[in-house]
């Protein structure tokens, strides 16, 4: 590992492809955010499909007077009239979206499959130029790609960076942007425009067939740790940079024990394992800390009513807390309560410490001031409102505590006359 | 003195596609007052607000605002969107997108200054929903969605008001809140112009109001205007045959 550290950090062959797939994945996660946000990352995935036939016929008509060039330069063309012809689908013939997609991706990918089956007879040379676009090779990588990568990279930023507050204006609320006179159409066109170049320079380290993950993934990742714009940009550029890394990285450690990996797919793999990775375990909004913040809400619970029980029957014995129900994990909860001072156990017989009243005072508290707010505030029958009450007791916050008393005026008896017990 | 109007709708039509929508609507309203869009559901009154600002194509007619047209007075002009109409699990907070109402007065590689954010600030405080300006957007119910809308617009500081359903699944304290801050505009000297779907609250709400099915039914002060009869013109049956009626006219051999 150390080894492929070194490798990667001070010789020059694997410096190369490593910045120039660390900026390419940069711009291509920012660029997938802005499309994310706006629900339309499929888009992303139809114009680089786009792209395959504007590459083989660049190749095949200006390889020699324009060399790589050529290539990028009849993806851009292709991608771009693509993209106009979408927009023209949906628009003007009212096709849906996904229709138009599908219809303009299949069409292009159709043609370019089919120009290449000739292109390899014709010309061999930019055949196998043209066959790197399809998934990707990081080592071909070169000085002009890494110039390329970069002038684009610092050019997106620098577009971001100027344009941030209409350009989030437009992504939420394009109506509310175009009403207020800001420019739309410049927005649109920006944002097609950065697409365009975005998929056409990363074609060439992570392959057409896969660009789409790295649009989707890091946002992906991003959006389950942040609510904000600009924080979603920067942790996906992030996200996508490390991706990149590791990407690079691996290969080198994996290629001193003989077993050869693609960079693009490795990236692409490890972009997605991270996003699905965050929607389980982040914090908030992950599956699993759902499931945590539940089970600890159950846990609560049974705890509070093991106290309450106790405040309305001091001194009981073991028997009869079994006799009372909820038998799950009993031994566990004496055990913790008693641990943290709410329970003693004298004689045989279980009670309330001073700490285990306060506490139970305070869930009583809850519970009848929550009765109180639903008969008065709320106009429910007395009779309704002990079973709402019964969950909410767990519930409540502080704040909410005291924000019920001043609405309640701090009242003294519930509606079933029982007294409230104060702090 | 001849107030001059602030809209003005000579013959509007609308229609989409082979359905006609809004049929040689014509009208005038003078500023300072709120002004109630009533009909029944697809009588057009969210798409005439949207004709007003040219967001939906019309077939024919004129609008003006102060006698010029939308383009030249759009910043004058705030709109409230319906809530189904907004993206709200945008990555967004609620100051953000409040802060918005004043990128009307900035041009586009601006950025919002101090002063910006305070107002905004201020705005929210109005509206009750500054313990929550740093909640993402989706997490506001649905009446303190509307007071969002409520605070971008005020930022935008305008002087005519489009309010497309402000009304609609509001609970009784945010319809108060609300109402307070439509008073202020009134007095101020703005016109507010709300389309509203059902019959309850409106002499409290309206000073004007305009019954509107496709065509207008009637136009004038609450009182004068909320009769049986009208009421029985604007939600009656007669919509549907309407309906099939003008389809008939646009495509005559079926």
């Amino acid at each position: 590992m150390l080894e492929a550290v070194k490798l990667l950090s001070f010789n020059p062959i694997f410096q190369v492809p490593l910045w120039t797939s660390i900026l390419i994945c940069i711009s291509c996660s920012m660029m997938g955010a802005l499309l994310f946000v706006q629900k339309k990352s499929l888009l992303g995935e139809t114009l680089s499909h786009a792209a395959y036939p504007g590459i083989i016929l660049g190749g095949w008509l200006f390889f020699e007077s324009l060399a790589s060039f050529s290539l990028l330069f009849g993806g851009v063309l292709f991608t771009l009239l693509a993209s106009f012809l979408i927009e023209w689908c949906i628009r003007k013939k009212n096709m849906a979206q996904d229709t138009a997609l599908s219809l303009v991706l299949a069409s292009f990918w159709g043609l370019g499959v089919l120009l290449i089956s000739r292109l390899q007879f014709a010309k061999v040379a930019v055949f196998r130029e043209v066959k790197v676009f399809l998934f990707g090779q990081a080592a071909t990588l070169n000085m002009q790609d890494l110039y390329l990568s970069c002038f684009f990279f610092f050019g997106f930023v620098f577009f971001l960076l100027l344009f941030f507050h209409p350009l989030k204006a437009f992504l939420w609320d394009p109506k509310f942007t175009s009403l207020a006179g800001l420019p739309v159409k410049g927005a649109k066109f920006l944002i097609t425009s950065l697409l365009v170049c975005s998929l056409v320079v990363s074609m060439k380290c992570i392959g057409i067939v896969l660009l789409m993950g790295m649009l989707v993934a890091p946002p992906i990742f991003a959006r389950q740790f942040t609510d904000k714009l600009s924080v979603l940009l920067v942790l996906s550029g992030l996200i996508g940079a490390f991706s990149a890394f590791l990407g690079n990285l691996i290969p080198l450690t994996m290629i001193q024990k003989g077993v050869n990996l693609p960079t693009g797919p490795l990236i692409i793999s490890l972009a997605s394992f991270f996003a699905i990775a965050a929607m389980f375990f982040a914090p908030h909004k992950g599956y699993v800390y759902k499931l945590v913040q539940l089970h600890k809400f159950r846990i609560k619970k049974q705890e509070e009513n093991l106290v309450k029980f106790l405040w309305k029957n001091p001194e009981v014995s073991l028997q009869e807390i079994k006799d009372w129900g909820n038998r799950s994990f009993l031994f566990y909860f004496l055990y913790k309560l008693k641990k943290e001072g709410f329970l003693q156990k004298k004689e045989g017989k279980w009670s309330l410490t001073s700490d285990g009243l306060t506490k139970a005072s305070r869930i009583i508290r809850l519970h009848r001031l929550w009765e109180l707010y639903l008969v008065h505030q709320m106009n429910l029958k007395v009779d309704e409102v002990h079973p709402h009450a019964e969950e909410m007791e767990h519930v409540l916050t502080e704040d909410l505590e005291s924000k019920l008393e001043q609405v309640l005026a701090r009242p003294s008896i519930d509606p079933h006359d029982q007294p409230i017990p104060r702090q | 003195m001849s107030l001059e109007p602030l809209i003005k709708v000579d013959d509007l039509s609308v229609c989409y596609g082979k359905s006609l929508v809004l049929w040689e609507v014509s009208l005038q309203v003078t500023p300072g007052k709120i002004v109630g869009i009533i009909g029944p559901n697809g009588a057009g009154k969210s798409t005439f607000l949207k004709t007003l600002m040219g967001i939906c194509p019309k077939l024919s007619g004129k609008v003006s605002f102060w006698g010029k047209p939308f383009t030249k007075v759009r910043k004058q002009i705030a709109y409230l969107p319906q809530r189904e109409e907004i993206d709200w699990d945008f990555p967004i907070t609620v100051f953000e997108a409040a802060l918005m109402g004043r990128y009307t007065k900035l041009k586009f590689w601006q950025r919002p200054r101090i002063s910006d954010k305070a107002a905004t600030l201020d705005a929210l405080k109005k509206v009750g929903l500054l313990d929550l300006k740093d909640r993402q957007i989706g997490q506001l119910s649905g009446g303190q969605q509307q007071k969002l809308f409520l605070a971008r617009a005020m930022l935008q500081e305008a002087k005519l008001y489009l309010m497309d359903e402000l009304f609609q699944g509001i609970d009784a304290t945010s319809e108060k809140v609300i109402m307070e801050v439509l008073q202020t505009w009134k007095k101020q000297g703005k016109t507010l112009f709300i389309v509203h779907h059902d019959l309850s609250c409106l002499e409290s709400y309206f000073d004007e109001l305009i019954l509107l099915n496709k065509r207008i039914i009637a136009h004038g002060p609450t009182k004068e205007v909320l009769t049986e009869d009208n009421i029985k013109a604007t939600y009656g049956k007669s919509p549907l045959l309407f309906e099939e009626a003008s389809r008939l006219q646009m495509n005559p051999l079926g």
